[in-house]
């Protein structure tokens, strides 16, 4: 059994209707962010959910942790139905799935002092005494990395920068030794030289607690860093998933493709003047999604059933699926 | 001669708490035609010293020394009236948000008009001609003119930004971060865009932080860390020989999708320019640092054809490397 299981998640966010919308009762309309996504979570296993802005991808993270209400859909949390359990049942199973957020500057109390922030988890689930907490707040904090620990308990996150905040953060999440952990673009604000150790640092929890990831980021090659396995989203649908190394060398999706071609890459700098795929146009209006394929109107391989019947994830490879009538690889058998 | 010549560029921001040294004695030139990317991360100066080019360094900042010579023309004793003239007509500039630069309650077409009637260059009826000529140039359809900036997207916007910084075809394009805030794909055709007015002539200085898309695209790079110049070169001499240690942290820091998957942070932060580091000002970040780093500035020194770097062992450490 996947420790993490998700079933065709749906997350619709109504658009607010204009005064003449009123007026004339039209139809309340929807922005489909997540829009029939499944994926399952092997116990220790990193996946990295890439994707644009406006795919879905974060509204996916959170909906997998119910900080939002799903619209439709089921996630399974080691057998349990996490979707169905009650706000009481879901708080008792927080402490085992965390989240990790973009922007340590929003994410930490301001007014709290780093020791208390660690402490707070573990006060409020009954896991440990007062004593206790202190103790595993200074254990944390040296873990990550913020030395002198006794010096950093009492300090304000003001106090701090950007990557020692990010590590603040990882601190608070892993504080319940978590079985899972949703890690929201975890280094994106961080500066470039600084990113390898952030990694670094989940990677150490994962080896330490066999910890689930689900990393969400724009950056794919951040993402190979880290990631077992990947899942690549356009307009609220998984197109492409499959092992990291697999899905970059032999991409079957042609949006795969041209993410990965765009990607800037010092080792193959040159390559711009033999560029295997050309996409035209920017992501479209996630209110109205393209008929069909929703990639179809970009895509240079697109064909008359690309319009009119939505691609299933079907098999191209070892553990490798894509959603398209036209996929850039087969399975051979 | 070369176009753009920055020599010995001081920029200073006087706060409260003290004198940011932002930037330090900074010596670069771009020559014409030529596609330079000045790479560093926050605070490494790269921004601060683009809009001392064009003059618009933001109080309390204050250029403290050195010369910005354009053509063999002095920019920084212009005045104010004079450095707008220069601004638009031989150096254009496109920022991050193209919304520091759009007005978001006027057409985009006026906008570009705007700079054509400003510098004198045509009337109203043919300004507006000629912006539709222009954002069709940068892939914008005609009939959009009419749009206001909120009715495009964010790729959309930054061809506007860069209709109005290319419209009177300035020598010199200076994007700073221009498509940090962008995806990927855009960001792409965005290079795209520039690399075309390139190819027509134009001057490059790309500011990033992202040595993988400066490595793509450019004739030369320069490194700037903590406000310095450390490195500067042919773009593969950079990459493949960096001679300075900061330079070859950095790329061993930056995940590479082709290249290897264990990258390496550089230990420590980047420093107080209040009161930044004797010496070499990245010695205490440093695994090769001496007593001699600490004491002596290192000076820009010759490692290869073309190639600069300011590091006391830089010749030695390139041939280890």
């Amino acid at each position: 059994m996947p420790l993490l299981e998700v079933q065709d998640l749906k997350k619709y966010f109504p658009v607010e209707r204009s005064l003449l919308d009123r007026l004339f009762s039209r139809e309340r309309r929807f922005v489909r962010a997540v829009d029939g996504v499944s994926f399952t979570l092997e116990k220790g296993e990193v996946l990295a959910l890439i994707g644009e802005s406006g795919c879905g991808k974060t509204t996916t993270g959170r909906v997998v942790l119910r900080l939002i209400e799903p619209t439709a859909g089921k996630v399974f949390f080691n057998g349990i139905e996490v979707t169905a359990l009650s706000d009481e049942e879901m708080r008792r199973l927080r402490r085992r799935m965390q989240m990790i957020f973009q922007d340590p500057y929003a994410s930490l109390n301001p007014k709290m002092r780093i020791g208390r922030m660690l402490e707070h988890p573990l006060l409020i689930h009954g896991i440990a005494t007062k004593k206790e907490a202190r103790e595993e707040a200074l254990r944390l904090l040296e873990r990550v990395g913020l030395t002198p620990a006794d010096e950093f308990y009492y300090r304000y996150p003001h106090q701090l920068s950007g990557g020692q905040r990010q590590r603040v953060a990882i601190a608070r999440a892993m504080i319940t030794k978590p079985d899972f952990v949703v890690a929201d673009e975890p280094v994106s604000m961080i500066d470039v030289s600084m990113r390898a150790s952030i990694l670094d640092l989940l990677q150490d929890f994962r080896k330490e607690y066999g910890l689930s990831m689900l990393f969400i980021t724009h950056d794919i090659a951040v993402g190979r860093v880290i990631a077992d396995r990947i899942a690549v989203m356009y307009l609220g649908k998984i197109v492409e998933m499959g092992p990291t190394e697999e899905v970059i060398n032999n991409p079957a999706h042609p949006y795969t493709l041209a993410l990965i071609e765009a990607v800037p890459s010092i080792k193959r700098r040159r390559r711009k003047e033999k560029r295997r795929i050309i996409v035209g146009g920017e992501v479209p209006n996630p209110i109205n999604p393209p008929s069909g394929c929703r990639f179809h109107p970009r895509c240079p391989y697109a064909t008359q059933i690309c319009a009119q019947e939505e691609p299933k994830l079907g098999k191209v490879g070892p553990q490798h699926y894509a959603a398209c009538h036209h996929p850039l690889r087969q399975e051979s058998s | 001669m070369r176009l753009l010549e920055i020599q010995n560029l001081t920029v200073n921001y006087y706060t409260l708490t003290g004198i940011v040294n932002a930037v330090d004695r900074v010596t670069l030139d771009v020559g014409k035609g030529e596609w330079i990317s000045v790479v560093g991360e926050s605070g490494s100066g790269k921004s601060t010293m683009a809009y001392a080019v064009i003059g618009l360094v933001p109080p309390p900042g204050r250029i403290a020394g050195g010369k910005i010579v354009l053509e063999g023309k002095e920019l920084t004793s212009l005045t104010p009236k004079e450095m707008r003239m220069i601004r638009g007509r031989d150096i254009g500039m496109v920022f991050q948000d193209p919304m520091t630069s759009l007005d978001p309650l006027r057409r985009i077409g006026h906008q570009v008009a705007e700079v054509l009637v400003e510098h004198g260059v045509a009337e109203w009826d043919e300004a507006l001609e000629r912006a539709k000529e222009m954002l069709k140039r940068v892939g914008i359809p005609e009939d959009r003119a009419d749009y206001y900036p909120h009715q495009l997207s964010g790729g959309q916007r930054q061809r506007v930004a860069i209709a109005i910084a290319m419209v009177l075809r300035p020598k010199l394009l200076i994007a700073d971060e221009p498509t940090t805030a962008l995806d990927v794909i855009v960001q792409d055709t965005i290079m795209d865009l520039m690399e075309e007015f390139k190819r027509e002539g134009t001057s490059i200085m790309l500011i990033t932080h992202d040595l993988a898309l400066a490595s793509e695209r450019s004739d030369r790079i320069a490194v700037m860390y903590a406000g310095r110049l450390v490195e500067l070169g042919p773009v593969d001499s950079v990459v493949e020989s960096p001679a300075h240690p900061y330079t070859q942290m950095l790329l061993r820091s930056v995940p590479d999708l082709w290249g290897p998957k264990d990258i390496k942070s550089i230990p420590g932060f980047p420093p107080d320019l209040r009161n930044p580091p004797s010496g070499c000002r990245f010695h205490p970040r440093c695994p090769y640092a001496t007593s001699k780093c600490s004491a002596e500035e290192p000076s820009m020194a010759k490692v290869g054809p073309q190639h600069y770097a300011a590091c006391h062992y830089a010749e030695k450490l390139e041939k280890q490397g």
